[in-house]
């Protein structure tokens, strides 16, 4: 069954459209990719699908179920996880803390769970009491990362989650988002410019160019330099 | 001994002049630091909760009671007001402005026809104490410590409760507390009821201090935003730390100069620390 189904789904900001009717769909189990170039409303389908932005027209079902008219804080509480843009933590909260309101709002959520990010990133178990605003932007990354998760997320959304991050932490984020997905079996959409981070962990790659979907690849196609010219070089 | 009971007479008075402001400004510093919204009619709250407190101790209430009535009584009314009034605006920082002016122009004319120019008082507790040729209301300095307890209690909410940690992540980034699944509307509705009982309670302890009318509002209203602007957007630190630098300066001010004279230099450090530190107090003690 189709964990998220987008049907012809237009949105934007005020009365500037961005979105052309989208239509895209999600397996339970997937890691499916979204590149484009800037600007190409990337950013604005992640909203989009977490409800930060409502569509002006368009269906959006999750598990099979509408949540078009759902706002974000209800889709969060359905199972929807999400990692925006410029990580978004809570800067003056402490790094526990900020897992901790990943996790208050969630009954699917437990201790167990709570504990287990700080495995998957064992710097945040170090750095628990310091206040998050005070971090590296790799460690900010990990910590979007675990505030979503620890909401036991059946879907996350990760926008850019490899952008102002150093190369060498670039890796253990793109390790420990596979590793995720095989463990907890979590569905993971991301929107990625690094092209080595969407190769090494995609399984199907949708491309986006002015607000449409225009193709979609398996991610070895990335590794050719003409594709990749047409769709993402600017 | 003169010294010593001079040194006396300055803390108390600084004790009394410290809790009225930290009093006053409390429940709009709350609302205000985490919800983003400025209730004019903020004075006009705190005029309910000495209105509602005195009723409760005309009714037969021991004061400390009476003053609990006064806060829920404001917090109910204030839950009111947050249903039908505030949450249309959220994010409307202007709007929620001009409605809550003419909130408070309302609530004083009701209250003006419903209850005539002046209402019964309530008497002042615990007597007066002497200590050499100083003689003080002990309530002034009980005051002080209802200052302190509050803004403890506030502390203990806002750091150690859910709501609290979900109050602070709203407050620092709401769409993505929203997305985390933070019922932000919910929140805010809370804090509005929070910041209006404190604000109720603030006006039952006043409620002895002074003449109950319509209007006294007013008069709390500009001691409430010299406090909260002098504290900038922290809520605890900020605010108690403005109430305790205020009191400090109105303190000898007005024992040199009289009332008026200490209530000028409130306005005159309100407009230089506001030079010196856009931020307020705030702008010292938080560090991103």
């Amino acid at each position: 069954m189709s964990l998220l189904a987008l049907e012809d789904v237009n949105a934007g900001y005020g009365r500037t459209p961005v979105l052309h009717d989208i239509s895209m769909d999600i397996q339970e189990g997937e890691i499916v990719s979204l590149i484009g170039r800037n600007g190409a409303g990337k950013s604005t389908l992640m909203k989009t699908i977490i409800g930060l932005l409502s569509p002006t027209s368009g269906e959006i079902s999750f598990r099979g179920e509408a949540v078009t008219d759902d706002p974000a804080e209800r889709r969060a509480r359905r199972g929807i996880g999400y990692v925006p843009q410029d990580k978004e933590i809570f800067p003056r909260l402490t790094v526990h803390e900020n897992l901790k309101v990943g996790r208050l709002v969630n009954e699917r959520s437990d201790e167990e769970l709570f504990e287990e990010m700080y495995d998957y990133f064992p710097i945040l178990d170090e750095r628990r009491q310091q206040r998050a605003g005070t971090m590296s932007g790799g460690e900010q990354q990990m910590l979007a990362i675990a505030r979503a998760l620890v909401g036991a997320p059946d879907l996350l959304l990760l926008d850019e989650p490899s952008e102002g991050v150093q190369p060498t932490i670039v890796e253990e984020i793109s390790d420990a988002v596979k590793e995720i997905n095989d463990d907890i079996g979590t569905t993971i959409f991301f929107v990625e410019q690094h092209l080595e981070f969407t190769i090494n962990t995609t399984e199907r790659c949708y491309v986006i160019e002015t607000g449409e979907i225009v193709n979609e690849l398996p991610p070895d196609e990335l590794r050719d330099s003409e594709v990749v010219q047409q769709h993402i070089t600017v | 001994m003169a010294v010593v009971e001079e040194l006396f007479r300055f803390l108390v008075l600084m004790l009394s002049f410290f809790g009225t402001l930290a009093l006053a400004g409390i429940g709009l510093a709350i609302i205000f630091g985490i919800m983003g919204i400025i209730n004019f009619a903020h004075g006009e709250f705190i005029m309910i909760g000495a209105y509602s407190t005195s009723m409760a101790y005309q009714f037969g209430l021991p004061l400390i009671a009476a003053i609990g009535v006064g806060g829920l009584a404001t917090g109910v009314f204030g839950l009111v007001v947050e249903r039908l009034l505030i949450r249309h605006m959220y994010d409307r920082l202007i709007d929620t402005l001009v409605a809550t002016w003419g909130l408070s122009l309302i609530l004083t004319q009701v209250v003006r026809i419903q209850f005539g120019g002046s209402f019964a008082g309530v008497p002042v507790p615990f007597g007066t104490f002497q200590y050499g040729g100083f003689s003080a209301s002990m309530y002034k300095i009980v005051l002080g410590f209802a200052a302190i307890a509050l803004f403890a209690l506030a502390y203990v909410i806002l750091m150690y409760t859910d709501y609290g940690l979900q109050a602070r992540a709203a407050m620092q980034n709401k769409d993505m507390a929203r997305s985390l699944g933070v019922q932000t509307d919910r929140v805010y509705m809370l804090t509005f009821f929070f910041g209006s009982v404190l604000s109720g309670v603030a006006g039952g302890l006043f409620a002895p201090l002074t003449v109950l009318t319509p209007s006294m509002g007013s008069d709390y209203i500009v001691k409430a935003f010299v406090t909260v602007i002098v504290g900038g957007a922290n809520v605890i630190v900020g605010t108690s730390g403005a109430a305790l630098s205020l009191g400090f300066i109105q303190t000898p001010a007005s024992q040199i100069f009289g009332t008026l004279g200490g209530r000028v230099a409130l306005l005159v450090t309100t407009i230089l620390i506001i030079r010196i530190l856009p931020e307020g107090i705030s702008g010292v003690v938080t560090r991103d």
